[in-house]
């Protein structure tokens, strides 16, 4: 991973909601792809928007999913304090 | 040989949702000669990307994964001989299908209206692939 500019969780959180508006408020605990927030499809511009947001550069061919089944989790992976 | 099927609809929808979005990932999703394939003289075809995006996610079904996220530049839906959609895998779409010991994989792609939806079969060798 390569930093580029630091951002908060909240415009990951933001562009859930915006894709999901019935789902608000989204809880950092909630199984994301479980419950369909975010889709095979989704993933791709999901984890640009991390990118965006965190200001690291992602490899998708070597990630753990869990890293990106919860707000909590992609906080703790890609937005360390 | 076993066969193995996946399936997978897109909606046109979800086409348009990605050409217009503010990050633009198109190129996350289709490969430079997919993209060039996708282009008609008005433009973006979207009812091919569609068709191909669904392609892919039909081929991913197939590979039977866990815990992998679907490579969607390494698994290309090209135009074969005679027009027809074929499959093409590289990188670790291509260790994935050796891993699942896929044979042949063979696609077809359909849309009507605001859906695209594809079919791919596939069959299982006996013995583990040498890679």
């Amino acid at each position: 991973m390569t930093s580029t500019a630091p951002g908060t969780i909240d415009a990951v959180r933001d562009w859930i909601v915006g894709k999901h508006p019935e789902r608000s408020p989204v809880d950092q605990h909630i199984d994301l792809i479980e419950n369909r927030l975010i889709d095979s499809l989704s993933f791709v511009e999901f984890v640009f928007v991390i990118e965006k947001a965190s200001g690291t550069s992602i490899d998708v061919d070597t990630v753990d999913i869990d890293d990106f089944r919860t707000l909590s989790a992609i906080e703790k992976a890609f937005f360390p304090a | 040989m076993i066969p193995r099927v996946g399936v997978d609809l897109v909606p046109l929808s979800r086409v348009e949702d990605i050409l217009r979005s503010a990050t633009p990932h198109l190129h996350r999703l289709l490969s430079d000669t997919e993209i060039s394939l996708s282009r008609n003289d008005s433009g973006f075809d979207h009812a091919g990307i569609a068709g191909r995006l669904a392609a892919k996610e039909a081929v991913f079904k197939v590979l039977h994964t866990e815990r992998e996220t679907l490579p969607w530049l390494g698994v290309e839906i090209l135009r074969g001989r005679g027009g027809w959609p074929e499959v093409q895998l590289s990188g670790r779409a291509r260790r994935l299908a050796h891993q699942a010991r896929l044979d042949t994989i063979a696609v077809s792609i359909t849309h009507d209206g605001p859906f695209a939806v594809a079919v791919v079969v596939a069959h299982i060798t006996s013995a583990p692939q040498g890679r």
